[in-house]
């Protein structure tokens, strides 16, 4: 075993700690135990940073290809993003009981894939790549955020005997976690809309066409789509409340399949990236 | 009884639901189209889907999902989403103007105007100076997030600046802009493929394409440009990275100077102006010569050769050599392909060393007249086509020629649009006004408060936080 999957381990190891802490201080209402979980995070990020930086040492290119890359990237942020809104409002940790999950499963999928070494081709060979992929990570991480703020605000709004609710007390106030959903939702749409125009102004210096109705492209629209219908709903419509949290909490799966599950499917000139058949 | 029709047309155009039910059209329509074989009946990929999936077939085909992006349905739908965009765009302007000009006036707005106008009260204990109070609402909302800073005749004041209310103005106008400017695109685009075989020299005009789309505003009549491939590496690398095989492009004005010359391969465009030549494909190019009966020669061609791993020999051809009678109809086509080594599926995409060519005549309707393989130098006799040379084999490169002069405006679309949603996102679009109002039963803060977008509280927060840190719980609304 070498040693960037050694710290690999270990920063799962973190992860995994700091989702069950803080599943049980929520639980049995440990506020110094949702807020220690919130330092396994952190202290989960330095060995991933660790393992990731000789990688790219090694390599000669950041986390990008292959699914082992990518979903590591993506966790990286969604860990990063969670540990800086927590830091900045205390208020916030116990939704490290909806994010770390989610950031626990994709590292843990990375771990059970596999992490053989992908040169960077010429068709990835460019400057677009690091900017196309960083903002990729950073708005799924702003929807895992979204979605992280969603569930908690369904699962107090659906506690019945408001057991639930008392347990997740120490967050702000529901109306102010449907606004922190909406506001992340929004973040995650610019990051995603960056992304998209990114990677057309990529295509057309690469191959002279910025729109090709390729499948992951098609999917990245649907992705934007989705979240404009969600703000629309929110911004012009005034929804508010469960069945707005509902439909950010359906739409981030939705982001993690188009962002890792599509090359799996589909034939596509973006396989490249993550090991899937080109088309 | 025309206005009233208009209004109600507007008022459907930008309504909410209208516009989720666009996206959600164009979303469900995409999606499907990713599970759907695209290009037309005839080809290849859509003829063995519907064999694959005859349940779904016919409701595919009648639905026009085959051809999903350039259907009427869809194309319909977008342009109702560009029209309904382009009025709430006008709508959210008009929003903008009146919100800038209040933040405006609350930059400058005094104590007495809060006085007069407020919209939240509060009740202060008793004993709390005027600056007591204001010192207390200061460290309570900046709590809440909102840092306020106190003018010298008493007001406590977060103002944004008028510019942060124009981001969903301008992301939406900017939206516009790109739908135009793409549809404008698809109309004035011309994009296809030309081979060339190293050393030829081709004029950047239809006849040189093997496959073109020419949008009906293209105009071809000021290009005087010429393609040449000057050199091929069939195994380039540079920075460590293996780019493949890369032809080196010029690009010529009329009068034959280089106007760009360079490598080309993936992220290596060249580019010139609007045009843009990129080299997706290869293959290799057979050159003949055309003999008299006397055996002198009388012309020269190239043949396009392409790979193919399925084909026998490994290699098809790619271009013909037609030969018709005076109604246009075809009397036969001289063609070639050159077999490689290897076998099905391990075919060596290389030129053989030494290279043999085989030569295929076919008549009008389809058999073979003639076909032999030969080797580079040797001549042929023609069943009625005189003599052949073939000179020898070397490569070609398939040449993929963009030209379209609404990319610059695209690009700016795309970045106005970010920069717009970026402020939408990112800037505080608020106005928190308040000062002390000293009656006589005592003092009361008055505010104005209006959060439209990214605050960090929200006006019930502040209402309770601020009741509290004043000393009673009990606000009062005044609207």
């Amino acid at each position: 075993m070498t040693t960037e999957i050694i710290f690999m381990w270990i920063a799962l190891t973190f992860y995994v700690v700091a989702t069950v802490m803080f599943v049980y201080g929520v639980i049995f209402l440990k506020e110094k135990v949702t807020g220690r979980a919130v330092y396994a995070s952190a202290i989960g990020l330095v060995p991933q940073l660790i393992s990731l930086g000789v990688r790219w040492a090694r390599l000669g290119h950041g986390p990008y290809i292959g699914y082992y890359e990518v979903a590591n990237a993506l966790t990286l942020c969604t860990v990063a993003l969670f540990v800086i809104a927590a830091a900045r409002n205390r208020r916030l940790s116990d939704t490290g009981m909806g994010i770390m999950p989610v950031a626990v499963l994709l590292l843990g999928g990375a771990m059970l894939a596999s992490k053989a070494d992908f040169p960077i081709t010429a068709g990835l060979a460019s400057y677009w790549l690091f900017i196309h992929v960083a903002f990729a990570n950073l708005s799924f991480a702003a929807f895992a955020a979204s979605f992280g703020f969603a569930l908690v605000y369904v699962i107090r709004k659906r506690s019945k005997g408001k057991v639930w609710a008392k347990r997740l007390e120490k967050l702000p106030p529901q109306d102010v976690v449907d606004d922190l959903t909406s506001r992340f939702v929004l973040a995650g749409f610019l990051l995603w809309g960056i992304m998209i125009v990114t990677g057309a102004i990529w295509a057309n210096e690469s191959w002279g066409r910025y729109w090709s109705w390729d499948p992951i492209e098609t999917w990245s629209l649907v992705v934007w789509l989705i979240y404009a219908i969600y703000l629309h709903l929110r911004f012009t419509m005034r929804w508010r409340g469960e069945r707005l949290a509902w439909f950010a909490i359906f739409a981030m799966p939705i982001t993690l399949f188009c962002l890792i599950g599509i090359p799996t499917v589909f034939k596509t000139i973006h396989a490249g990236y993550i090991g899937g058949a080109e088309g | 009884m025309i206005r009233v029709a208009w209004r109600k047309s507007v008022a459907f155009l930008v309504s909410a639901p209208l516009v989720v039910g666009l996206f959600v059209f164009v979303g469900v329509w995409s999606l499907a189209a990713t599970f759907v074989a695209q290009g037309v009946a005839s080809s290849n990929q859509v003829a063995a889907w519907a064999r694959a999936y005859p349940a779904i077939e016919p409701v595919a085909g009648f639905l026009g999902l085959h051809r999903a992006f350039t259907s009427h349905l869809f194309l319909a739908a977008v342009c109702l989403l560009a029209v309904s965009t382009a009025i709430c765009s006008w709508r959210r302007t008009r929003v903008a103007i009146a919100r800038a000009r209040r933040l405006r006036a609350a930059a400058s707005v005094d104590a007495r105007s809060i006085a007069e106008t407020h919209d939240l009260e509060f009740e202060c204990a008793a004993g709390l100076t005027d600056s007591e109070v204001l010192s207390i609402a200061s460290a309570t909302l900046q709590k809440l997030g909102i840092k306020t800073r106190r003018s010298e005749d008493g007001v406590l004041r977060a103002v944004s600046r008028p510019w942060t209310i124009w981001g969903s103005a301008v992301f939406h106008w900017a939206l516009v802009l790109l739908i135009a400017t793409v549809l404008v695109g698809q109309l004035m685009r011309s994009e296809g493929d030309v081979s060339l075989a190293v050393g030829q020299t081709k004029p950047n005009e239809p006849a040189s394409y093997s496959q073109l789309y020419s949008g009906p505003l293209h105009s071809w009549a000021g290009e005087h440009r010429s393609i040449r491939l000057d050199a091929f590496e069939p195994d380039y690398k540079t920075g460590g990275i293996d780019r493949g095989a890369v032809p080196t492009v010029s690009l010529l004005d009329a009068a034959g100077k280089v106007l760009v010359k360079q490598r080309v391969y993936q992220n290596m465009m060249l580019h010139d102006g609007s045009l843009a030549i990129n080299a997706p494909g290869l293959g290799l190019a057979v050159h003949i010569a055309f003999l008299d009966a006397a055996g002198a020669e009388v012309g020269r061609s190239i043949l396009y050769v392409g790979f193919s791993q399925t084909a026998k020999g490994g290699t098809v051809p790619v271009s013909e050599i037609l030969n018709s009678d005076s109604s246009g109809k075809t009397k036969m086509a001289l063609y070639a392909t050159v077999p490689l080594e290897g076998s099905p599926g391990h075919y060596n995409e290389w030129i053989p060393r030494p290279p043999r060519v085989r030569v295929v005549v076919a008549s009008g309707n389809g058999p073979a007249l003639f076909d032999r393989t030969v080797a580079s130098g040797q001549t042929l006799d023609l069943p009625g086509a005189g003599k052949i040379k073939v000179l020898g084999v070397g490569w070609h490169s398939r040449l993929s020629i963009v030209d379209d002069p609404t990319i610059p405006l695209l690009y700016a679309a795309m970045i106005i649009a970010m920069i717009g949603l970026a402020v939408v996102a990112l800037a505080r679009q608020r106005v928190v006004l308040a000062t002390v109002v000293t009656g006589p039963d005592g003092s009361r803060l008055a505010m104005d408060v209006r959060l439209w977008r990214n605050v960090s509280t929200n006006r019930s927060e502040i209402e309770t936080e601020l009741a509290k840190a004043l000393g009673t719980e009990q606000e009062e609304r005044m609207s």
